[in-house]
């Protein structure tokens, strides 16, 4: 989400919350201030009312108690007056009372047997002995309750007062008022009440007694909630005015005030429509909300302009990023807002010409390191041409090397053939007879030449198995009959020197090698022994050890000094003995030996004590397997 | 007489042999070629042939083959004369058909010996 939006969002939360705050704190108060008037009202307009019936009611008594007292009722009821007289004069005095005062619609005296005597309407003679305007205004005035009338069929207000005669009760004056005339005008006058307030009188019984403003013919017939009858119980002090919101008659929640008439025991009831009374109240939340759908427009305009003021340097900043990350390292943000986004543009633009600066440097580097590399490049292949050339070289050098060792073998070898051959033909005498003298030279020239030929054929060993050219001749052969042989072979030299020769090994041992190279190892050992011992043995031994064969020389000459020993396997590497010949051998046995018993796969050693003897143990498997040497 | 045919294509060689042979009294065949060697040991039948194995044109290998391929009788023995340098020519040898051999260079103590165990 952009920064703007979301700022907007804050900016509308916080604000919405704090007028919705505000809205609700002062609908609150609002609503109670008008609650309060609202009551007040009320219970002002009804408690007035109140008052005024409760005067009206007095004046009513005070009337009715006057005239009660006035000669022509006191006369009515004196038996001792003539009656027709008597009677004839209250009549036009009644027709002058309801001329006079138009609240009273009739007037009649009972006499103290509690009938009729006389009446403004024509009823006389009716026994109200039972009634309890009789039997309570016989005690005093008595306010009866409203009823209606029998004659008139309108709701009358009945006042009786006893009538006294030398302060003996004589009779009972009743005056019924028109309520409509005084008393429902001041209930039915809904001044201050609005449109929908009304004020209505309720008797102890809890029916209506006077009329509604929305029902007609009412008297008697509504009842209105119980719960308003508790006001009627005696208590001592009056109860709070107090307002309800209840459902009235109608079934229209209205609010609700009743004040009670301890005179008659009536209930006033004053009530207005909750919906108009609370008027002012929704007046004031529609105000309200429309107040807080203004505040929020406004915000929303504010905020989307404060956030596109404060994103707008990040946006140009970000458009400078990815201009940079195209690769426009001379881009510049460029923004001068003294702000924290103006410090990080500013920033920004350094680091920007920080990185060029950095990239040119890199640039120059990975020049030079090109460069460099170019160079080398042409130097090496430059060698590699060299090396090429060199290579080249030593392969012609290497065949060379090949042709020469073949050349040497056959060329060398066919001249030696030949002296050793006829050498030996002139020393059978097959020539003819030789002196003794030549005899020995003859002799001496054989073997120099065997020596000769010897020689060649260990440096050609060494230059083939050196350059690798060594073939192998696998095969299986009778490692018995080999040293049989070999034993054959030394058996002569080992008799002229009186050396005891003994071969100790199995009847037949197959193994699987190069037959020839094995026979070289052996005799060339046997050959150093046998060379190096003048007295005692020489002593061979063939063992089979798992499946490795071991070969051991042992002698009994003169042993080889232990500074000599490492040098032993390492070619050209003669050892001086004294006394001996140096041109016995070739300094290559032991070298070629060793060579020969590594392509086998085999190991050799040797074991000395100068003076005492030797013994060199050659091991290698019965059955080759290609090694890399 | 017995007769001793022997192929050998170097002079002093093939001089050497037959003064050894024949000082011991046998009648030798000198071949200088491998071919003129088959022939010869075709015609004269020798008692016994001494095949030098290096040989121009076909070698001493190949002309044993073609005498015991060619010929009914191969009760002839040949011995190959073979060289130390060449590594297997002996095994060689034997596998096609040579009764024996000899290493060079020729001992003259030794040589009749060799040849008359298989005479």
């Amino acid at each position: 989400m952009k920064i703007q939006r979301k700022f907007q969002i804050i900016a509308l939360l916080l604000l919405t919350a704090v007028s919705i705050t505000c809205i609700l704190i002062s609908r609150s108060i609002s609503t109670n201030i008008i609650k309060q008037q609202i009551t007040n009202n009320l219970i002002n307009t009804t408690q007035s009312r109140a008052n005024h019936i409760e005067t009206l009611l007095s004046q009513y008594e005070e009337l009715t108690k006057t005239v009660a007292t006035g000669v022509a009722f006191r006369d009515a009821v004196d038996e001792s007056i003539d009656h027709t007289r008597r009677i004839e004069k209250v009549n036009q005095r009644f027709k002058n009372i309801i001329e006079t005062h138009e609240e009273i619609s009739r007037i009649m005296i009972l006499n103290k047997e509690g009938i009729i005597i006389a009446s403004s309407h024509e009823d006389t003679g009716i026994d109200k002995s039972a009634h309890e305007i009789f039997l309570k205004g016989k005690e005093g005035t008595f306010i009866g309750d409203l009823h209606l009338s029998q004659f008139t069929h309108k709701v009358v207000l009945s006042i009786s007062a006893p009538i006294l005669l030398n302060n003996q009760f004589a009779g009972v004056l009743v005056i019924n008022f028109n309520v409509n005339k005084e008393l429902f005008k001041i209930t039915t006058d809904y001044t201050g009440l609005g449109e929908t307030g009304e004020v209505y009188l309720v008797n102890k019984d809890g029916y209506m007694i006077s009329p509604s403003r929305f029902i007609d013919e009412i008297f008697l017939k509504q009842k209105v909630d119980l719960r308003y009858l508790e006001h009627f119980e005696p208590s001592d002090t009056p109860p709070k005015a107090e307002i309800d919101i209840v459902k009235d008659y109608r079934g229209i929640e209205v609010l609700s005030l009743d004040i009670h008439l301890p005179k008659m025991n009536w209930c006033l009831m004053a009530q207005i429509d909750a919906k108009e009374a609370f008027a002012p109240i929704t007046q004031l939340t529609n105000t309200l909300i429309l107040v807080f759908v203004i505040i929020l427009f406004i915000v929303i305009f504010i905020s989307s302009f404060t956030s596109r003021t404060i994103t707008r340097p990040l946006r140009i900043l970000h458009e400078g990023t990815e201009e940079i990350t195209k690769g426009n390292l001379d881009y510049k943000v460029g923004t001068t807002s003294p702000d924290e986004v103006g410090q990080l543009s500013r920033a920004f633009d350094e680091m920007t010409t920080n990185l060029k600066k950095s990239r040119k440097e890199l640039e120059k580097y990975q020049e030079h390191l090109e460069k460099l590399v170019k160079e080398r490049t042409i130097k090496l292949e430059e060698k590699t041409d060299e090396l090429k050339g060199a290579n080249l070289k030593l392969q012609e050098f290497d065949r060379l090397k090949s042709m020469f060792i073949a050349s040497m073998s056959h060329e060398l070898r066919t001249p030696l053939n030949s002296i050793i051959g006829f050498t030996g033909i002139i020393l059978q005498g097959i020539s003819g007879k030789i002196t003794k003298d030549q005899r020995k030279e003859l002799t001496m020239v054989k073997n120099s030449a065997y020596h000769l030929l010897a020689l060649i054929n260990d440096v050609i060993d060494v230059s083939k198995i050196e350059t690798g050219k060594v073939e192998l001749f696998i095969e299986e052969f009778n490692l018995a009959d080999l040293m049989q042989e070999v034993k054959e072979s030394f058996m002569v030299a080992a008799n002229d020197k009186n050396l005891k020769l003994s071969l100790e090994m199995p009847e037949r041992l197959i193994i699987k090698s190069d037959e020839r190279r094995t026979k070289q190892v052996i005799m060339n050992l046997v050959s150093n022994a046998v060379k190096f011992t003048d007295r005692g043995e020489i002593e061979i031994k063939v063992r089979k050890e798992d499946k490795r064969v071991k070969v051991l020389v042992a002698d009994t000459g003169i042993g080889i000094k232990k500074e000599n020993m490492e040098k032993l396997f390492k070619q050209f590497s003669r050892i001086y003995v004294e006394g001996k010949p140096v041109t016995e051998g070739t300094g290559l046995g032991l070298y070629l030996s060793k060579k020969i018993v590594d392509l086998l796969g085999g190991q050799i050693k040797a074991e000395s004590e100068f003076g005492k003897g030797s013994k060199f143990t050659f091991t290698f498997p019965l059955e080759y397997t290609e090694v890399k040497v | 007489m017995k007769k001793i045919l022997v192929v050998e294509d170097n002079e002093i060689n093939m001089y050497l042999c037959c003064r050894i042979i024949k000082s011991s009294g046998y009648e030798v065949i000198e071949a200088r070629t491998g071919e003129e060697g088959v022939a010869l040991a075709l015609k004269e039948r020798p008692d016994l042939i001494i095949m030098d194995i290096q040989l121009p044109g076909i070698d001493g290998l190949e002309a044993t083959k073609r005498i015991r391929e060619s010929e009914a009788d191969g009760e002839i023995p040949i011995i190959a004369l073979t060289s130390y340098a060449m590594a297997g020519d002996k095994k060689k040898a034997i596998s096609v058909g040579c009764t024996s051999y000899i290493e060079k260079p020729i001992n003259p103590d030794t040589f009749i010996a060799e040849i008359e165990k298989y005479l």
